[in-house]
């Protein structure tokens, strides 16, 4: 039964995972760190804007009918400091991001210095398998291929900075 | 020249094609640029290795390799990824050194974790597949880096795109962009530009053979029309000019500007002709008096031992008496009236006897003609010092008559004789009788003869 379910988990994990990190009941608990906005899909971002920037809102712009939505982070108590840092993280919940107005929580976990990502409604229903932007291959993709500006899976830019200079 | 011209054709087309597919090539890059230089920026392999971007690359089926090569904005990593249409994949090809060891760490502390209990095992297992998975992609890179990367450090030594026909290859190379250093490289299939510049030498075949069929005959004819008559008649010109016929100047019944040219000719050889023969008239002719000059005594000599084969040549060696006094008493204009006078008579009797009559200098002259009898030759001898004294021109210096007188000496020779001697010798035989004639007091005619050695005296008698 354990071979079963491991195979099934090989061939999930490679195609269209659903998420695997866990929804932390308590986030609201947590300490907010950041808050940013997701544009609007009819705005244009400057010509400077970084790349992981551009393409954080081009993947998630379409959320909220496409107006754009507020993003809170938040974080445990006992891992800001090492958020601050860029880790490293002990293992558990290491950060919520949530899409106020579209009822989506990002989730990223961290076990044995590797990183978790979830996608879940505020029920804590996973929704990874709602949209292509949703699926955990997504934050890996991003979060993993971003290396040098996601450290040990988080990242640091606030995405509404850029509007501020 | 067609050959040439021909040549040149297809080269300049060849590298207006070459130019214009290497600038299309690289402007077909531009998209590619922008999404990979994005990626190299943020050190993103997962863009880089999307199948969508596979995908795109296969379906361009000339590009055979293609290689990113730069580095990331931030930290500087090195970014490598390479495509081969050999397989049909896109891998990462560089690695940092310490990548499989360090894949190795994360799995091992993932093994303990899970052998532990101490957390959910979908959730390790899940990560364990990712290394596993991330392991099996770093071996296979290195496998096909052995077996698929190309060395394109001779492509490079032209730094910038080009083809190699050679190499039957065209590289291409295009800098990304954003401020991000490094390159696109790709090798592109060019069977379609050989293709292309095989029928552009078949087409330059036709060109030239159909170029000399049409030039060869129009040539020919050309060569026919134009430039054979202008050798005939180039050649023609070269005789020499005075065995010239106007006649015979070939392509003169041609209207053309050939004909034109020969007509020229024509007209320009009877000119000379004409000035020829006058000035041939006045070499040979005395210009005061218009009586032959010494330049045709032999040629006149030949003709008259020519015209008979009896009776005599007779030569009349001719000299006025008392010239230079004439002259000095009545002036070098009266002297040569009377040297006109004197002419005259000579040619008359020369015409007479179909003769001819010389001025040989100043006031000598010959007259030369065939006689039947030596008898003959005394009477004309005569007749002649007599009408020449009956011209009754008064010289004051004559000591006898008061009237201008010659002397003349006269030699023979047979018709065969004169055949072969000179004419100095009959001549100079008429030039000792004259001197004898002067020696005897002058106003008389004096024949030469041998036996007397060279003098024969006879009387002036009425005639």
């Amino acid at each position: 039964m354990r071979h079963v379910l491991y195979s099934m988990l090989l061939v999930s994990s490679s195609v269209y995972a659903s998420s695997m990190a866990s929804f932390p009941n308590n986030w609201e608990d947590y300490v907010l760190v950041k808050r940013s906005i997701i544009p609007a899909s009819d705005v244009v971002l400057p010509p400077e804007t970084p790349t992981f920037i551009q393409q954080t809102v081009k993947t998630y712009n379409w959320t909220n009918g496409g107006k754009g939505t507020n993003l809170s982070i938040y974080v445990p108590q006992k891992k800001l400091e090492a958020y601050k840092a860029h880790g490293p993280y002990t293992d558990g919940i290491t950060a919520v991001a949530v899409y106020e107005e579209s009822n989506i929580i990002f989730v990223t976990e961290h076990l044995a210095g590797e990183t978790l990502y979830g996608s879940f409604d505020r029920e804590g229903n996973d929704i990874s398998a709602q949209h292509p932007s949703l699926n955990i291959e997504a934050c890996y993709r991003c979060h993993n291929g971003y290396k040098d500006i996601c450290i040990n899976g988080t990242c640091a830019v606030p995405i509404i900075d850029v509007f501020n200079e | 020249m067609i050959g040439g011209l021909s040549i040149y054709n297809y080269q300049s087309s060849m590298d207006t094609i070459i130019k214009t597919t290497i600038t299309s090539r690289e402007h077909s890059v531009a998209a590619l640029v922008s999404h990979v230089s994005d990626a190299v920026h943020g050190n993103n392999y997962a863009n880089l290795l999307l199948p969508a971007l596979k995908a795109q690359l296969n379906m361009q089926g000339e590009l055979n390799y293609l290689y990113v090569s730069g580095n990331s904005s931030i930290s500087q990593h090195r970014m490598e990824i390479v495509y081969s249409r050999e397989i049909g994949e896109v891998w990462r090809s560089h690695y940092p050194p310490n990548y499989e060891s360090t894949l190795q760490q994360r799995l091992s502390r993932l093994n303990s974790v899970r052998d532990s209990n101490l957390s959910t095992p979908d959730k390790v297992d899940y990560l364990i597949n990712r290394l596993v998975d991330a392991k099996s992609k770093y071996r296979q890179s290195l496998e096909f880096n052995q077996k698929y990367i190309k060395d394109l450090t001779p492509c490079r030594a032209e730094d910038k795109s080009h083809i190699d026909f050679e190499k039957g290859l065209m590289y291409v190379k295009v800098p990304l962009v954003n401020g991000v250093s490094g390159f696109i490289e790709i090798l592109y299939d060019i069977e379609q530009i050989n293709e292309i510049k095989q029928a552009f030498i078949l087409d330059l075949f036709k060109e030239i053979v159909i170029s000399l069929a049409i030039s060869y005959p129009l040539l020919l004819t050309l060569s026919y029309r134009l430039s054979s008559p202008i050798k005939r008649l180039s050649n023609f010109m070269k005789q020499n000019f005075e065995s010239i016929s106007v006649l015979q100047v070939p392509e003169s019944h041609r209207t053309d500007e050939i004909g034109e040219l020969a007509k020229s000719f024509s007209q320009l050889v009877d000119k000379v002709t004409d000035k020829n023969k006058r000035l041939n008239e006045l070499t040979k002719h005395d210009p005061l008096t218009g009586l032959l000059n010494r330049r045709s005594l032999d040629s006149s000599f030949r003709l008259l031992s020519y015209q008979s084969q009896e009776g005599y040549i007779t030569c009349f060696y001719i000299d006025i008496d008392l010239f230079k006094a004439y002259n000095d008493h009545y002036g070098h204009l009266c002297g040569d009236e009377a040297l006109m006078h004197v002419s005259k008579v000579v040619s008359k009797l020369a015409d007479i006897h179909h003769g001819y009559a010389f001025r040989m200098g100043g006031e000598e002259f010959v007259l030369m003609v065939n006689l039947t009898s030596l008898e003959e030759g005394e009477i004309l001898g005569e007749t002649l010092r007599k009408e020449v004294k009956d011209l009754n021109i008064e010289h004051a210096s004559q000591a006898k008559d008061r009237v201008l007188s010659i002397s003349i000496g006269v030699a023979f020779c047979s018709s065969q004789e004169g055949e072969y001697i000179d004419t100095c010798v009959l001549l100079d035989k008429a030039d000792a009788a004259l001197y004898q004639a002067k020696e005897l007091g002058r106003d008389r005619v004096v024949l030469h003869s041998e036996k007397q050695r060279g003098t024969h005296r006879m009387p002036p008698q009425s005639l």
